[in-house]
């Protein structure tokens, strides 16, 4: 069974780049998958997609089984729901705690105060954070930092999680350490998509080419074919 | 609903000090409403406008009364409802035919002045109501009064949509972290963009609220025949138009802000 399955998807920018020409792959449920790609060939962009905010120009996406080019704005919002997101570039809030972090996003989502409460919990549990709750992220080290965007994204309670780079900025040490985390996550059966811009470390963790399970998908094969 | 009023309440606690700025940019909408309302007011040409009939009452009095039973008579009839203007007129003046005697003048608005004669009569002192009816040209507009209602207009709405573009444009900077955050969870757009138009609405009826007191004052305190008060409308369609072009001079002022 799938969770994500994308079937000749294609998508080119106003200027008439062609990023994705007919790009297929598939992750099963309690998959961890990697798209790799250099810089520019369309990993944010793939993300974007297969979260809904950009619409590509052919092909068929079904996340959890739910063709999302086909959904209407609220019944993505509540796929979304199921959906944890890992951007690149920070979103921590920067003056609040790592706890004042996952509140908030808890509370603006509506969450209630159990819920929140176990939420927080499970979050810091799989992100490794505990005893960095009352610690802002400015203090934070990289790899902590990371931590805590993992956290963000993991919360409420994500079945798929899209991370965006986890890798970027990292020593050896900490990108092996985060590799660690993101292993643990999907471990507790959690769909894992992550995009990189190197494959050596995954290569390294035996991430094979091919597979639905764990799996390298190449982007630079697509781009302009 | 809970959602929205938590981050709402979040939006408006980390631009507290902004506080400053949304009273200046409220205090520039009520500028525009009330130079707007001031300019719609004004008579379309600067000469004397048609000619007004007004009614006064000359009151002649006891000359047996004291000067102080005189003036508190007098205070006693400016505080009556509908009663414009008090005024002596004492013997050898005309006004218009010879005074005989110590005379109080009474202008009264025109809708209140039946029943007026007989009610006059009734007060100690008075000896006879005499009721005249006038025909007055009504002030002219001084040009200075045109250019500068017209001045504050421009002036205000300049400033009250680079004020607002401002205050928003500063709340948004340091609420981007907060909305990335909220955008990137998939939280609906309306969620994140609302507490903007929150505060945006909030600084219109703050100026919406100050222009209100403006005409309240205006046609309180201001004397009936004044040019400014002849101008200053306090009622539920101009304090309804004032509303609606206050809150779309805040909506407007978030869409010029940057990171909008």
């Amino acid at each position: 069974m799938l969770a994500i399955q994308v079937a000749e998807l294609r998508f080119a920018t106003e200027e008439g780049v062609l990023v994705f020409d007919g790009l297929s792959f598939g992750v099963a449920r309690d998959g961890f998958v990697w798209v790799v790609g250099p810089a520019g060939s369309g990993k944010t962009l793939l993300l974007r997609i297969l979260l809904g905010e950009v619409r590509p120009h052919g092909g068929q996406i079904l996340i959890l089984g739910r063709n999302i080019l086909r959904l209407s704005r609220r019944k993505l919002q509540d796929l979304r729901k199921k959906i944890g997101y890992m951007p690149e570039e920070p979103s921590a809030l920067f003056g609040r705690t790592v706890l004042g972090n996952l509140q908030f996003k808890l509370r603006a989502l509506g969450i209630g105060a159990e819920a929140r409460r176990e939420a927080v919990e499970r979050a810091l549990d799989l992100a490794e954070l505990h005893g960095h709750e009352n610690a802002r992220p400015e203090n934070l080290s990289q790899l902590e930092l990371k931590r805590l965007e993992l956290a963000l994204a993991l919360c409420p309670d994500c079945s798929i999680l899209f991370a965006d780079e986890p890798l970027r900025n990292l020593a050896e040490e900490a990108k092996e350490e985060i590799l660690n985390v993101l292993e643990r996550v999907n471990q507790a059966g959690i769909t894992i998509l992550a995009t990189s811009s190197e494959d050596e470390p995954l290569l390294r963790r035996g991430f094979p080419k091919r597979g639905e399970t764990r799996a390298l998908v190449y982007l630079r094969e697509s781009i302009g074919r | 609903m809970k959602p929205f009023l938590f981050v709402t309440a979040d939006f408006l606690r980390v631009n507290l000090r902004e506080f400053g700025g949304i009273i200046l940019w409220s205090l520039s909408i009520g500028l525009v409403l009330l130079s707007l309302t001031v300019s719609w007011g004004l008579p379309p040409s600067q000469p004397a406008g048609p000619l007004e009939s007004r009614r006064f009452f000359l009151l002649t009095l006891s000359p047996l009364l004291s000067e102080d039973e005189i003036n508190r008579l007098a205070w006693e009839i400016w505080s009556w409802p509908g009663v414009a203007k008090v005024s002596f007129r004492f013997p050898g003046e005309n006004d218009p035919e010879p005074i005989q005697e110590r005379s109080i003048l009474v202008e009264v608005q025109p809708q209140i002045s039946e029943g007026m004669v007989a009610k006059f009569q009734k007060l100690p002192g008075v000896s006879k109501v005499t009721e005249i009816e006038r025909t007055v040209v009504p002030p002219k507009v001084p040009s200075f009064a045109r250019i500068a209602a017209i001045l504050a207009l421009v002036v205000g709405s300049v400033l009250s949509l680079f004020l607002g573009a401002r205050v928003m444009g500063r709340a948004n900077a340091r609420w981007a972290k907060e909305q990335k955050l909220l955008r990137e969870s998939g939280a609906p757009k309306a969620l994140w963009q609302g507490p903007k138009f929150f505060l945006a609405g909030l600084a219109s009826l703050i100026g919406v609220g100050f222009y209100i007191a403006a005409l309240w004052a205006g046609t309180k305190f201001l004397k009936p025949q004044s040019i400014w008060a002849s101008f200053m409308r306090f009622d539920p369609k101009t304090i309804g138009l004032g509303l609606f072009l206050g809150l779309l001079l805040g909506f407007l002022a978030v869409l010029l802000s940057p990171h909008s």
